[in-house]
């Protein structure tokens, strides 16, 4: 994490009473491979509680042996908390919420994003029309985390 | 400075109220020096305040490498907002090259189904390999109101 991005985060963590909000995140896998215009979905149901969306990150793990350098993954990603927010475009992923690889590309969502429990929270990834690694296909496995604050004073 | 100001201006704002909102540009360009490109984003029905704008090489053919060395131009239907093109990581920072995004210096506000037009200069020469063109992706970030709490 850069400095500036440490002041970011301290900044708003400092804004939130203690008493009231603590950190939370929600996590998912989606299984898939580098075929074009693949498409998988998965989601996570947020818990009994208000959870306010402060970021996402992403982070690709590869299952099947691939030769170093390996293949770029074109991922084109959409967003909902429950289905009605479907309405995005895809995009590349980075564009969108950076690129964690080395944990220090994150872009926060521009304003947080309050969920009710009971919402969920949807990735629905689609990979890019060119294929990854030229005609080769392989599988990969896409890990998503949610991060925020969970309300837990009521 | 910046994330100062960046925390400043999201405390501003209650989050049961604004959600985050994006959109997305994908504009073909092409691959010779001085090429260029251009298209244009229609937002929903709802008002749109634009807080930063991203941009990379989509779905790149083989030898197109992610420098940056293209030019944007970014313009609504009535407003021209930078009058001389400057290389996109200098306006707006990169995303693929590290987390220098640079966010707006002031939050734009665009009226529902106001038009967002992106024009584009490439500035190296990426035939190589027979690529003719190649894609680049832009997202527009920013929020919308929503009004009330979804119920």
């Amino acid at each position: 994490m850069t400095d500036l991005q440490r002041e970011i985060s301290n900044d708003r963590r400092n804004q939130l009473n203690p008493y009231v909000w603590r950190d939370k995140y929600y996590n998912f896998d989606i299984v898939t491979n580098t075929a074009r215009n693949r498409i998988e979905t998965n989601s996570v149901v947020v818990s009994n509680a208000p959870f306010m969306l402060d970021r996402i990150t992403y982070r690709t793990i590869f299952l099947q042996d691939s030769t170093p350098p390996y293949p770029y993954v074109y991922n084109e990603v959409r967003f909902a908390v429950n289905t009605n927010y479907l309405n995005n475009d895809f995009a590349d992923s980075r564009l969108l919420f950076g690129y964690a690889d080395n944990g220090d590309k994150v872009l926060p969502l521009v304003e947080r994003w309050l969920c009710k429990p009971g919402d969920s929270l949807v990735i629905e990834q689609r990979q890019a029309p060119r294929s990854a690694g030229g005609e080769f296909t392989f599988n990969y496995t896409q890990q998503w985390v949610f991060h925020g604050f969970e309300k837990w004073n009521q | 400075m910046q994330g100062k100001d960046w925390a400043d201006r999201r405390k501003a704002l209650d989050p049961t109220i604004y959600r985050a909102k994006y959109y997305v540009l994908n504009i073909d360009v092409d691959a010779e020096i001085g090429g260029i490109g251009g298209g244009a984003k229609t937002i929903d029905n709802t008002p749109f305040v634009l807080e930063r704008i991203t941009h990379g090489i989509s779905f790149r053919p083989d030898g197109v490498n992610q420098d940056g060395n293209y030019t944007l131009q970014f313009r609504d239907d009535q407003s021209v907002y930078n009058t001389e093109p400057a290389l996109a990581q200098m306006l707006f920072g990169g995303v693929f090259n590290g987390n220098r995004v640079l966010d707006l210096p002031l939050r734009m506000f665009f009226q529902g189904s106001s038009t967002l037009n992106i024009d584009v200069v490439n500035y190296t020469d990426r035939t190589g390999g027979g690529v003719t063109n190649f894609q680049l992706g832009i997202v527009f970030h920013g929020f919308e109101r929503w009004d009330s709490p979804r119920q």
